[in-house]
């Protein structure tokens, strides 16, 4: 019997654990790909081949799962869970899943951030304790989302990453999560294909304003009415 | 010049549409494909300029909205200039190819990618004062006129701020030199609110 590879994913936190499972094995291929690169000259052939096409095929494979479409549901109940009206558990995990999304879709051509490892399960638990403290109000979720994922252990380095990658992720990375929720903040588009190209504009919009919107001195009720504002006029 | 009429695809009225990246973008495209049928150069847009020049525009468009209601329709065309103006500094398109038969005397030869800033802005700026305040936009003859675009373009080298004069020259309006980038100084604004000294208003 043969299995169907990567395996179809059933919802839930379970889900996401495997998705982040796939998301490591896509980076280790990435930097065994970037490690075998100036020795594969001096490999004999078939086994160059063998080594490079496999890792290329894994890489794929595992990318694609994690790029495929989000539903209108799932970017509803995200968006509910960041603009504060909803505290529910599925939601902050489908708003963990949307930014999971963001992070593969917007950080494909940042190569600092193939380095870079997001954790949704991680980032799906800490937006549930979140919601559970309940000192996000309305006014302050979004930059309250903002600061516990950049703060905390949901964005990782991965183990054997070439040394000096370090340098300016840190903007990088809240570049990302402020453009992802932006679009999460803003109006829903009238499909998929629209929902990825609005995904794109929000880090355009986002990247363009960043002097203002550096995260600094900001209280969270000033950087949430900011990336409201932005939301607002994408 | 041609210039897009399009209908917006959305509940919200049209000058709150056009505050959104997302109608920018796809007006801007639509725009492009008009000039390009019209004048056979092919353009380049980067999405990144654009939306650099629409935040940029966006922050003026913000700091001098004025209060009182009575100028919002005179507000339409200073706000055409300033993204004018915004496209002028960011420079987000640039020709890819050139038709074969180039027309010294045209404007869209002379300036390729400020005919295709100004078509934009002009087109915007019609729209909304059409569908928003019933209003009707005029084209001054100056906008076919080489002289007029050989000033623009060095002028508005110098100082991007002048692009808002020249909008309002192109269309039919009397540009206000001196301060163009202060929407307070101009006559649109005193006629509307009803201070004095100033004429103002379309030039037929």
């Amino acid at each position: 019997m043969t299995h169907p590879f990567p395996p179809s994913l059933s919802p839930g936190l379970g889900a996401s654990v495997l998705r982040d499972a796939l998301r490591g094995v896509t980076h280790m291929a990435g930097l065994a790909q970037d490690a075998l690169r100036p020795i594969s000259p001096h490999l004999p052939l078939p086994l160059r081949d063998a080594v490079e096409g496999g890792l290329r095929t894994l890489e794929t494979l595992t990318r694609e799962e994690n790029a495929a479409p989000l539903d209108a549901a799932t970017l509803e109940r995200a968006q509910a869970f960041v603009i504060g009206r909803s505290d529910r558990t599925a939601d902050a995990e489908a708003c963990a899943r949307c930014l999971g999304f963001a992070w593969q879709h917007l950080g494909r051509d940042h190569e600092g951030l193939h380095h870079m490892l997001f954790s949704e399960a991680v980032t799906a638990g800490l937006l549930c304790k979140l919601a559970e403290c309940h000192d996000s109000t309305e006014t302050q979720r979004a930059a309250a989302i903002l600061e516990t994922i950049i703060g905390s252990g949901a964005i990782l380095m991965l183990p054997g990453s070439p040394v000096g990658t370090e340098n300016g992720i840190e903007l990088a990375c809240e570049d990302i999560v402020s453009s992802a929720l932006v679009w999460l903040l803003a109006e829903r588009a009238a499909s998929t294909t629209q929902e990825l190209a609005l995904l794109d504009m929000a880090q355009a919009l986002t990247r363009s304003t960043a002097d203002a919107t550096a995260s600094g001195k900001l209280s969270r009720a000033a950087r949430t009415a900011q990336l409201r504002n932005l939301a607002t006029h994408l | 010049m041609q210039i897009l009429m399009t209908e917006p695809d959305s509940a919200l009225a049209l000058h709150k549409e056009a505050q959104r990246l997302r109608w920018l973008f796809e007006a801007f495209e639509h725009q492009q494909h008009v000039t390009e049928q019209e004048t056979g150069f092919t353009y380049r847009t980067d999405r990144h300029d654009l939306a650099l020049a629409f935040a940029d525009w966006l922050k003026d468009f913000e700091a001098q909205k004025p209060a009182d209601s009575r100028s919002n329709a005179a507000y339409v065309g200073f706000a055409a200039g300033l993204m004018l103006r915004a496209l002028i500094r960011h420079t987000p398109s640039s020709v890819s190819a050139r038709p074969k038969a180039a027309q010294e005397n045209d404007p869209a030869h002379f300036w390729p990618e400020g005919y295709l800033y100004v078509a934009f802005c002009l087109s915007v700026r019609g729209q909304v004062l059409r569908s928003d305040y019933g209003e009707r936009q005029y084209q001054s003859g100056k906008l076919g006129d080489l002289r007029t675009w050989w000033s623009f373009k060095e002028n508005t080298s110098e100082d991007p701020s002048r692009a808002i004069g020249f909008l309002d020259l192109f269309a039919g309006c009397e540009p206000a030199w001196d301060v163009p980038q202060i929407f307070r100084g101009r006559p649109g604004f005193r006629l509307a609110t009803g201070q004095p000294g100033q004429t103002g208003g379309h030039l037929r």
